[in-house]
């Protein structure tokens, strides 16, 4: 079942001679459930082209459809709104508010919405996250391996369509790397989550179930790895 | 919305020295506002115990009225006290000042409410009809020296007008000459001046007559006050006494005071009243036929208020900006994980009024806490505008409508203080704020003038290049320091005017000494020549300025009725004859 649809997208940033194609008519699409890891050089477009999946940044030209509904047709408050349902995004310097503790800041999605915190989920979120007995620190009082845990929790926390990690593991060593990137997969197992990450690691990109590469803003290879 | 709340207070607790300023800023702001409304609320409140001291607590005010126009206003249910002055009568006394010859007896209620402003100096009230209490003037002007407990022995009755002495003094044609029995109903009161001619020492003729009724002894038992009813033209001192019982012929001069003042004018319109409203006091308290008066405190206020406003929006809003990339940060990363602008704005607003709440009660204690110390130092100053008749100083007034006022004219400002830097943080998207792409951006080239160089350095030219770079950034610091100059430079001035107009409230003008030369006519003495007076002064060492204006007094000018206003007339009971001065003086001395 198709979850994300891009067509034609374009992004340029500047104007005249200073302009820079970030994407060029970039078009795929991905199933529900499905691994995928983008690889290619820095600036390549990669984050850019995450970052327009995740609704946080705004596409030149050319249509998302994530869930079959065309993000940017709508306005602001609905992208905030699809941004806090549909997407989970984790980020390479984790990205989490410092004022705020490990479960504030895993359920602030949902406090968000001002729903109720499911106490269960989030129980057995901090469970794979191994971050029981951590509940009430801060994130300065935390590792950096555990820090991007709770991004992956805050991430997860709303069960959304797509998970998307902009180099979840680029800021850690070996050994931390490989713990995410088990927890990563394990939620696409366990929960069928779509799950989009972009590396430069090639023992990741390698463990996913297809891999996109991308250059000068082009895809330039979309290999099925395993089904 | 509550963990919004909670992300504010925790940022703010976090960024300790941002916070403090914005506290600090908030509070500066709030404490001139407080001062200014509190400034006016206090010199209105001072103007209000200067005129109720001065002039009496009335309100509405009927002179030389009958029995029936006092049972009505001391009847009404609109009116709150009464006071009253009854007419017992004048008497033949012993003053130096011929146009002043009588003691004006007048009966006298003590009451505690302050409606008619008497103000004792030595002694106590009168406590029955033998008793009198005198006006130091007595002894100050007319040179009647009486002591607490002299006895007074006092022919009363009254002033007349007398025709017959009229026509001794001069030869009146038959047309205009009025016949005894047209006056002699007339009672001449405390309105009426001395009806009498100069001499030639410049003492009175009379032609006037007192019809004596009585004999009465009184004791002297204090002294007060000159009140402020008995005009400068009035022909009798005023003595105080308690009133014998009131007959259907006593005249009454009835001050009064509304339940609510806002009724003066209606009441005195329905019940055909004709006498005077306190206007200056109820111009006041808020109650004012004029709206001019208003709209010009009012206006001035405001002027005042949105300089201040203009000035703490700026320092405010720099202390909101001064972390702006930290803001801009947290406002990305928040609304990456769906926060919509509506829920960013809320947060603005809540940080607006979480600091509003420390800061503003701080600012509102600090301004009074000034303007209080600031009136302590100052506010017996303000009496040398109204001369040395009100001993209070200026105090200050903690009105509540003023701090009212003052806390929400500071709220309005620290409202737009944030809500530029937040709509600035949620105008750009997301990926930007997370980002921070708001480094400098390279230019072109930029040249660099070598005398910086040479004046500054290195350092120097680095500082150019940066600022030519980032103007924007500039801006306000170069707005914020050109209004602190504008402010200072405007505070400074005027102080230094209010300080020259209390100077000039003292000194008449400026200047520090006047020489009066009176000119008696027909005298012609060299050297009493004004202007051999002045060449001596001006040769005189020290004195680096003088000037000098001749005046003639008692000219009567009559005018063409249709080149004065109907009104002016009117009020001058349909005479056309106009009192004036001439002042002669040259060009050079001539200033408006």
């Amino acid at each position: 079942m198709e979850i994300l649809r891009v067509e034609n997208l374009c992004k340029t940033y500047g104007s005249g001679e200073n302009q820079v194609r970030a994407l060029d008519n970039v078009s795929f699409s991905v199933n529900k459930g499905e691994f995928v890891t983008i690889i290619g050089p820095s600036g390549s477009g990669k984050s850019t082209l995450l970052h327009i999946l995740g609704g946080v940044d705004k596409p030149t030209s050319g249509k998302v459809f994530m869930d079959s509904c065309d993000v940017y047709a709508q306005n602001d408050e609905q992208l905030a709104i699809f941004r806090r349902r549909q997407v989970g995004l984790i980020y390479q310097f984790y990205n989490l508010i410092p004022v705020l503790n490990v479960t504030e800041n895993i359920t602030l999605p949902v406090l968000m919405d001002g729903q109720k915190v499911n106490e269960e989920r989030m129980n057995e979120l901090l469970d794979i996250l191994k971050l029981k007995g951590r509940e009430e620190h801060l994130p300065n009082q935390l590792s950096g391996g555990q820090q991007q845990r709770v991004s992956i929790g805050r991430a997860l926390m709303n069960a959304p369509a797509v998970v998307l990690a902009d180099e979840p593991t680029g800021n850690l060593d070996s050994k931390n790397s490989k713990e995410i990137v088990d927890l990563l997969k394990t939620s696409n197992k366990k929960y069928n989550q779509t799950l989009i990450i972009i590396t430069h690691d090639e023992n990741i990109a390698l463990q996913a179930d297809r891999i996109l590469a991308i250059e000068d803003g082009r895809i330039t290879r979309d290999e099925v790895i395993r089904k | 919305m509550k963990i919004f709340n909670k992300v504010t207070l925790q940022s703010l607790k976090k960024n300790k020295a941002r916070t403090i300023v914005t506290i600090i800023g908030i509070m500066l702001s709030t404490a001139l506002i407080c001062a200014v409304t509190t400034s006016f609320a206090s010199a209105r409140n001072f103007a209000i115990g200067y005129y109720e001291y001065t002039e009496g607590k009335w309100h509405g005010l009927e002179k030389y009225t009958d029995k029936d126009t006092y049972d009505i206003i001391e009847g009404s249910d609109k009116v709150k006290d009464t006071g009253v002055l009854s007419y017992i009568g004048y008497a033949e006394i012993d003053s130096t000042n011929s146009y002043k010859p009588y003691l004006y007896i007048s009966g006298y209620e003590e009451d505690e409410t302050g409606i008619i402003p008497i103000h004792m100096i030595s002694g106590r009230l009168p406590e029955n009809s033998s008793e009198i209490l005198l006006p130091e003037h007595l002894s100050a002007n007319g040179e009647v020296e009486l002591h607490e407990g002299d006895k007074l022995t006092l022919e009363i009755g009254d002033r007349k007008p007398a025709p017959e002495k009229v026509r001794k003094i001069a030869d009146i044609p038959e047309y205009i000459d009025i016949p005894d029995e047209a006056v002699s109903d007339i009672i001449l009161t405390q309105e009426n001046p001395f009806q009498g001619f100069d001499d030639e020492d410049g003492d009175a003729i009379s032609v006037e007559k007192l019809d004596v009724r009585e004999t009465r002894e009184y004791t002297v038992v204090g002294f007060y006050e000159r009140p402020d009813f008995e005009d400068i033209y009035c022909a009798g001192y005023t003595a105080l006494t308690v009133p014998d019982e009131y007959t259907d012929d006593t005249m009454f001069t009835v001050y009064y005071r509304m339940n609510n003042m806002k009724d003066i004018y209606d009441f005195m319109k329905e019940n055909k009243l004709d006498g005077m409203a306190h206007s200056d006091l109820l111009m006041f308290s808020g109650v004012s036929r004029y709206k001019t008066f208003y709209s010009v405190i009012y206006g001035l206020a405001a002027v005042v208020i949105g300089l201040i406003m203009f000035g703490s929006i700026m320092l405010i809003y720099n202390a909101f900006a001064i972390s702006v990339a930290d803001r801009t940060r947290q406002f990305g990363l928040l609304s990456s994980i769906g926060a919509t602008k509506k829920q960013l704005r809320k947060m603005v607003r809540f940080e607006a009024i979480s600091l509003g709440a420390i800061g503003i009660p701080l600012g509102i204690i600090l301004g009074i806490v000034g303007m209080w110390v600031t009136f302590l130092a100052i506010g017996s100053r303000f009496s040398t505008f109204v001369g040395d008749r009100y001993p209070e100083p200026m105090r200050i007034c903690v009105s509540p409508i003023a701090i009212a006022a003052a806390c929400v004219i500071a709220f309005v400002t620290i409202m737009i203080s944030a809500w530029i830097p937040s709509i600035r943080a949620t105008r750009i998207t997301a990926v930007e704020a997370i980002r921070q792409s708001k480094d400098i951006k390279q230019k072109k080239h930029i040249k660099t003038p070598k005398i910086i160089l040479k004046l500054f350095g290195v350092s120097g030219v680095l500082a150019h290049k940066y600022f030519k770079r980032s103007k924007k950034k500039y801006r306000a610091t170069i707005i914020s320091l050109f209004l602190s100059i504008v402010l200072f430079i405007s505070a400074y001035s005027f102080t230094a005017y209010l300080v020259s107009a209390i100077k000039d409230a003292n000194n008449s003008f400026g200047m520090d000494y006047i020489l009066n030369v009176y000119e008696p006519e027909g005298v012609e003495d060299a050297s009493d020549d004004p202007l051999e007076i002045l060449r001596c002064i001006r040769n005189t060492e020290h004195i680096t300025d003088s000037a000098f204006y001749l005046r003639d007094y008692g000219f009567r000018v009559y005018a063409d009725e249709r080149d004065i206003q109907e009104d002016y007339i009117e009020k001058m009971l349909g005479s056309p004859d106009v009192a004036m001065k001439i002042l002669n003086m040259t060009d050079s001395d001539y200033m408006i």
